[in-house]
Formats: C-alpha cells, structure tokens, sequence
C-alpha cells in the first residue's frame, strides 16, 4: 500500500521515526521526493495507514512542545 | 453545509484558508481531534489548507465534527493572537522571576578575618587557665 503525505505539512524527520517505530507492524519506506511511502503490513492491522498518519502527527506535536 | 466542508462517505474534508488560520494554528486544531479521529492534511499552506477529518467512532456525526473543528480553529486562532499580544508582559513576568530567584553573585562565606578582636582582653580580666590553677596546686603540694 501507497500513502502520500504532502511535504509542506509533515516533516520527513517525523515519518522515518514513524516508520521506526511501526517496523513491528509493518515495513515501510519513503520512495519518492513528494513524500509517497511503502507501507507493507505484516499482519491484518485495521486503520494502520490512518493511525500512520496520526502518529506522524504526534510526533510532529511532540517536537514542537520541546 | 458551508463550500469549504464537504463529506466523502465516512470523512468531512474542510478547506482552511491560510491567510485567516495561520498553519499554527491548523495544527493546533488538529492535534485535539488525534484521540478522536484520523487526520490528514493536504494542500498547499500558501493557498489552502486541505483537513480530512475521519471519526474513529462509526456511531459520530461528521457534520458536528466539521463544525468542533471550525471552532477549534478560531479557539486556537484567538490562543495565537492573545500570546503575541501578552509576549512581552509575559517575557517581563519570566525575566522578573528569575532574576528574584537568582543566586547572589558571591557567595556567602562566613568571614573569620575580626574574629580575634572578640578575644582581645580589653578589661585585662582574662587570666590563663594554666596561671590561674597552677599556683592553687603548687601551694597544696
């Protein structure tokens, strides 16, 4: 499955952390420059890309609290 | 519904102009809703904003979502505009508290440099211990 997440809103450093801390639950990749990303579930996880995109969020909430 | 919310089945997708809401504040808005709903933004943060808002809860109503979200946008929008305008009073209340709380610039050492004029025997009062009791002593052997 292919998700994009536009460049102007997420930060690239957030969705690599994401993609780090989904690696028990999928592998994923960023393969383009826009920011499209491989996602492989490794089981039947419901809603993975939309919580994807939450975590990402959260994280990026995360940072600016700092 | 107002033009800048349309529904798409399960997801309300709201267009934010930017020049009104700053992208601070889109992200402000939408970090409430991250408990409740699945959140992605698209768009172009010049032009307008695109937020696709969708219920966790099947049971949700979309529509009042869309509009907790509107305002949740002017809340943050007015949070935004209040702290640029109480920036400095609130810098002033900070620097203020720290400087009060500061540590002195030397610290206190307790100063021993007079302690002998508390010793000085300005009466000639003080006698010796050894030459107070060595004459009783002397006398009884």
């Amino acid at each position: 499955m292919i998700i994009r997440l536009n460049r102007k809103f997420y930060s690239e450093t957030a969705v690599r952390e994401a993609l780090n801390d989904f690696k028990h639950v999928c592998k994923g990749r960023i393969v383009s420059e826009a920011m499209a990303i491989e996602i492989l579930p490794k089981d039947n996880v419901p809603f993975l890309k939309e919580e994807f995109y939450n975590y990402v969020l959260a994280l990026m909430k995360n940072k600016a609290l700092v | 519904m107002d033009s800048n919310i349309r529904v798409e089945g399960s997801t309300v997708v709201i267009a934010v102009n930017p020049k009104v809401y700053p992208l601070e504040t889109v992200y402000s808005a939408s970090y409430v809703f991250l408990d409740r709903a699945f959140i992605l933004l698209d768009g172009d943060p010049e032009k307008e904003v695109i937020v696709r808002l969708t219920p966790r809860s099947k049971e949700a109503n979309i529509e009042n979502f869309a509009g907790e979200f509107l305002n949740e946008l002017i809340n943050y929008a007015d949070y935004a505009k209040r702290a640029e305008q109480t920036k400095a009073i609130r810098e002033a209340i900070l620097q203020r508290a720290l400087l009060t709380n500061s540590p002195p610039e030397k610290p206190d050492v307790l100063d021993f440099s007079d302690i002998d004029a508390h010793l000085d025997d300005v009466e000639s009062i003080v006698i010796p211990w050894e030459e107070k009791y060595k004459k009783k002593n002397d006398n009884k052997a």
